[in-house]
């Protein structure tokens, strides 16, 4: 799914010369494109994702990195479970709080943790292809101070419980990002009007988050604040279920979306040129980052940094000209499970999550940024 | 500009006249001359005029930063804060509250000073930013990413310090509270070199406008340029910063209003950036003072309510110019 | 992928929960009104060693008779459970590297720290195996059911109400009831006596919490503030907004004179903490004094109202 020069191939879904590929039988729902940019296509001819080599070969590194994570993660913990117990709570033969343990609460944890900064990769990666550019992040609607307000405005007024938060958190950020939309949209949804529309609402929001907590006593604020930095803690088995299921089927949508989303990086009269509907495309891929972004804040608070550095992280690392979304979401993911990993069984006292990734991203970002201009 | 300079001169006199405490004017002209009650004069002299004064110090330094800062970049939406500066100042605000026990504005002021210009300085190397090649692009995202890992690292000191949470938090919201003298004299000539460096690259910042090869044709050294217009950012957003904290909105917001209604010329812009900070900077502040009776909002809080609906209002009449 | 005991143990929790929330919502709205009735009628004498039932605000839950590895979430649970005699085996605390707080003294010596408030640790509670765990619903909900497949879990509704109930309600949970009131009502006395000795009848006292500048003014429901009034001084009239304290800006700092004036601060030799505005004023603040705000202000609970009644008894002592 990476975003090179324009492949008609994959956004009409016909082959305009045809190799050895078209045969009168169905084509292999597996195939390698050779050329000058070798990609592997996996589907049939009219509905398929392609992978460029380079970036399959990253995915999967990923994606063994990840098993090795999870593994951790489920092992590794401050109640002591023995390995072979491990193994046994996924077989059944362990019983009791040992079982309970790992696979009530770490199992969910790790796997909201992949998940998450799988769909938080995806929807930066989004945002980036379609306002094309690279410092774009989901916020630019202003939904992390959104939701913070939401979480907030619950907290404090409502007295709630992890219920109305949650619910709170949900709704301010997406009616953050209507309300960005309908301010920017005049006449047309131009990128320079929503960035600065998008600026302007989220620094009210945050200017009203700040204020809201400098009034609330002490430990409410640091309640308040450990979920804005975006937390894992409250990822319990109840809420991860329903949040994956929305996380997968939006990434469904992008991914079967993702032709479009490489023309629309190269620019929308390119896209039109293509055959590209590029108004409704551009809609359904913004709906699907902002409902992905949404459905993470609302449980983990707004995580920071991994919407903005895994696409470019993961840009970089496999050498593509546009954003490999594959790829970004295995980065995503890996940044937030390592990060959690970390905030949990490295550092002494207890910090969110989100403070982890900010410090990771941020020196990786850095990291990449002084090699690439070392090799320049 | 003469129509800046009142509005100015307006808002200095309601600064000095308004207050959450509600001292009649006949008071507060007694107070000014010597005499009168002595709450009378407890709040003038003691509370606002020193506010004024700072109010007028930060918005002048911000709002010039924030035309220098979009200048150089050629992006509308390049703010001051980009270049790691705030970052900066509340990382070491955070340590020196943590572990050298910082308890006073005027402590804050000179860890915030330090904070800020080593940062910058660390962005300037990291991001290359005397480098012709690199382009400012790229110093605008090697800020953007320390300034993330600075934040986090500040995060991380705070939510594990409750008593650093408790004094960040006041910090953090951008306040001219109990910014007397003391906190505002010795960052002061900073803040004039500052102004002046900016002044000296005015011009050239015209020809640079246009792209470094137009300026270096016109015989503009852009490379010195650049390294004078990002002194003088840093110098001027470091400078407010640890005199008020971040106030962030203030170098976003006031060079797009002052391009849009007075035109792109660099040195119309940053003169009427100068007027339009102390302006909006000092407006925001006497608002915070009445806003929330009996208490009062801090002025980084106001600053976004109040710039926050001006752009979005003017994003969506005009057509968005770049520069 | 669940085992089946825990999948009976939670169904069991919801059934209760579910039947049982209105009672205990409607229990704990009761208490609030009545203000000091007995939470539980339903507890047992402390002679009896069967489980009891507590009611609290996730239902009803079946509690050990003498639990003996307690875990608490909450400031004030950890001060009662001290001031009662029942060291916790673990505590969440506010700050982590300073632990649990000082003046606590050495009977909470051998609390581990399991996390913050807002963060607990329940992989490192579940690792002390306790026997009982209490916790807050408004801060520690959504860590309810993992909590309650480690021990039985109670939970007081907000840290919100006035202190005395929730001391209460920890006392009833720990199957110690008794004991707590004899230490409200030893707190109590001890208020008179303070009055009686220094004749604070008549006399005014503001809590101020400098705030960067902006001066908290603590009322009368607030934990120190109403440790004022129970020594007998009066808190000047104001709008309080039906909150524990207002804020106050530094111009209007002369809102804020009384005969004593206790300023809150965390190095009470630190005379800079004092705020400028009040320094400027100093003539209308005749009697100055500078408290520790870690039992002022977070130190919730008898152990914490015993510290600042030692302060004020000192400082009234130094005064006449």
């Amino acid at each position: 799914m990476t975003a090179t020069r324009p492949d008609v191939r994959d956004a009409a879904g016909t082959a305009p010369t045809a190799p050895a590929a078209a045969p009168a039988r169905r084509a292999a729902p597996v195939r390698l494109l050779r050329g000058p940019r070798p990609r592997v296509l996996v589907g049939t001819d009219r509905l398929h994702v392609g992978v460029g080599v380079r970036e399959g070969v990253l995915c999967l590194v990923l994606a063994a990195v990840l098993l090795v994570l999870a593994v951790v993660g489920l092992a590794v913990g401050d109640f002591p479970v023995p390995w072979p117990d491990v193994v046994g709570a996924f077989t059944g033969r362990t019983q009791g709080l040992a079982a309970t343990v790992v696979l009530e609460w770490r199992l969910p944890r790790v796997a909201a943790a992949v998940l998450f900064g799988a769909a938080l990769a995806v929807a930066g990666g989004v945002f980036q292809a379609v306002t094309r550019n690279p410092l774009a992040s989901p916020d630019v609607v202003g939904l992390s101070n959104g939701a913070f307000t939401g979480m907030l405005i619950a907290l404090v007024s409502l007295g709630g419980g992890w219920a109305s938060r949650t619910v709170g958190a949900l709704v301010g950020g997406v009616l953050t990002a209507v309300v960005v939309h309908l301010l920017a949209h005049r006449g047309g949804l131009q990128g320079f009007r929503l960035i600065v529309v998008g600026i302007g609402v989220s620094s009210m929001l945050g200017a009203f988050n700040t204020w809201v907590l400098l009034r609330a006593d002490l430990e409410t604020a640091l309640l308040a604040s450990a979920w804005g930095a975006g937390t894992l803690t409250t990822a319990t088995a109840e809420l991860v279920r329903p949040v994956a299921v929305c996380v997968v089927v939006l990434l469904a949508v992008v991914a079967t979306r993702a032709g479009a989303l490489a023309q629309l990086e190269l620019g929308e009269d390119v896209a039109a040129t293509t055959g590209v509907a590029a108004g409704r495309d551009r809609t359904v891929l913004l709906v699907a980052a902002v409902g992905l972004v949404s459905a993470v804040t609302a449980v983990a608070g707004p995580v920071a940094f991994v919407a903005l550095a895994a696409p470019q992280i993961a840009r970089r690392a496999a050498g593509s000209p546009g954003i490999p979304l594959a790829a970004s979401a295995g980065v995503g993911a890996v940044v937030l499970l390592g990060a959690d990993l970390v905030a949990q069984h490295v550092l002494p006292l207890t910090v969110p999550v989100g403070v982890v990734t900010v410090v990771i991203g941020g020196a990786y970002l850095l990291w990449l940024l002084l090699r690439e201009a070392r090799t320049r | 500009m003469v129509g800046a300079l009142a509005v100015l001169l307006g808002v200095v006199a309601l600064s000095v006249l308004v207050g959450a405490n509600p001292v009649p004017p006949g008071d507060v002209l007694d107070a000014l001359l010597g005499r009168g009650t002595d709450t009378a004069r407890f709040v003038v002299w003691d509370q606002r005029l020193p506010r004024t004064l700072a109010g007028l110090v930060v918005g002048g330094a911000l709002g010039v930063a924030g035309a220098l800062m979009q200048a150089f970049t050629r992006n509308p939406l390049a703010d001051p804060g980009l270049l790691g500066v705030n970052a900066g100042a509340a990382f070491a605000v955070a340590l020196g509250i943590t572990f050298l026990g910082v308890t006073m504005p005027a402590g804050y002021m000179w860890l915030a000073c330090l904070g800020a210009l080593v940062v910058a300085v660390g962005v300037h190397v990291l991001g290359g930013a005397a480098d012709l090649r690199a382009s400012p692009a790229r110093l605008v995202v090697t800020g953007v990413a320390v300034g993330a890992v600075l934040a986090g690292l500040t995060s991380g000191l705070t939510l594990t310090h409750p008593d650093t949470f408790d004094r960040m938090r006041g910090w953090a919201a951008g306040s001219l509270l109990e910014r007397g003298p003391q906190v505002v004299l010795p960052v002061l000539p900073l803040i004039v070199l500052g102004l002046l460096v900016a002044a000296l690259t005015a011009r050239s910042l015209n020809a640079v406008a246009l792209g470094p090869d137009v300026a270096q044709a016109q015989g503009v050294d852009v490379r010195r340029t650049r390294v004078l217009v990002l002194a003088a950012v840093t110098v001027l957003a470091g400078g407010a910063t640890a005199i008020a904290g971040p106030v962030a909105f203030v170098g976003l917001m006031v060079p797009h209003v002052v391009r849009w209604t007075l035109g792109t010329d660099q040195r119309r812009v940053l003169a009427g950036s100068l007027l339009g900070g102390c302006v909006l900077v000092v407006a925001s502040d006497v608002v915070g003072r009445v806003a929330v009776p009996p208490g009062e909002m801090p002025v980084g809080v106001v600053t976004a309510f109040v710039g926050a609906p001006v752009m979005i209002a003017l994003a969506r009449r005009r057509r968005a110019t770049a520069l | 992928m669940r085992s089946a005991v825990s999948t009976v143990r939670s169904r069991v929790a919801v059934l209760a929960a579910v039947t049982a929330l209105g009672l205990g919502l409607s229990a704990c709205a009761a208490d609030a009104d009545a203000g000091t009735a007995d939470p539980t009628p339903s507890a047992s004498a402390d002679a009896s060693d069967a489980p009891r039932v507590v009611e609290h605000a996730r239902g009803e839950t079946e509690v050990p008779a003498h639990p003996q590895r307690v875990v608490v979430l909450e400031p004030v649970q950890l001060d009662t459970a001290v001031a009662l005699g029942v060291e916790p085996v673990g505590a969440a605390v506010l700050n982590e590297a300073l632990g649990v707080p000082a003046y606590l003294g050495d009977a909470a010596a051998d609390v581990q720290t399991v996390g913050t408030v807002q963060e607990p640790n329940v992989q490192k509670i579940a690792a002390l195996q306790p026997d009982l765990i209490i916790g807050t619903e408004s801060r520690h909900s959504a860590l309810y059911d993992q909590l309650s497949d480690v021990a039985p879990t109670v939970f007081m509704a907000t840290q919100t109400d006035p202190w005395q109930d929730n001391v209460r309600f920890t006392a009833t949970a720990l199957g110690d009831e008794s004991d707590a009131q004899k230490l409200l009502d030893a707190y109590d006395a001890r208020c008179k006596k303070i009055a009686d000795e220094f004749g604070t009848a008549g006399q005014t006292a503001q809590l101020i919490r400098p705030r960067d500048g902006i001066l908290t003014l603590y009322g009368p429901t607030s934990f120190a503030g109403s440790t004022l009034e129970c020594v007998g001084f009066t808190t000047p009239e104001r709008d309080w907004e039906n909150s524990i304290s207002v804020d106050v800006s530094p111009e209007n700092v002369l809102d804020a004179k009384a005969d004593h004036v206790f300023v809150t601060t965390t190095d009470v030799t630190d005379e800079s903490s004092v705020p400028e505005a009040v320094r400027a004023n100093a003539a209308a603040f005749p009697q100055l004094h500078l408290v520790d705000q870690a039992w002022w202000i977070t130190g919730v609970g008898p152990l914490g109202g015993q510290a600042v009644l030692d302060d004020i008894e000192k400082i009234l002592s130094a005064a006449s």
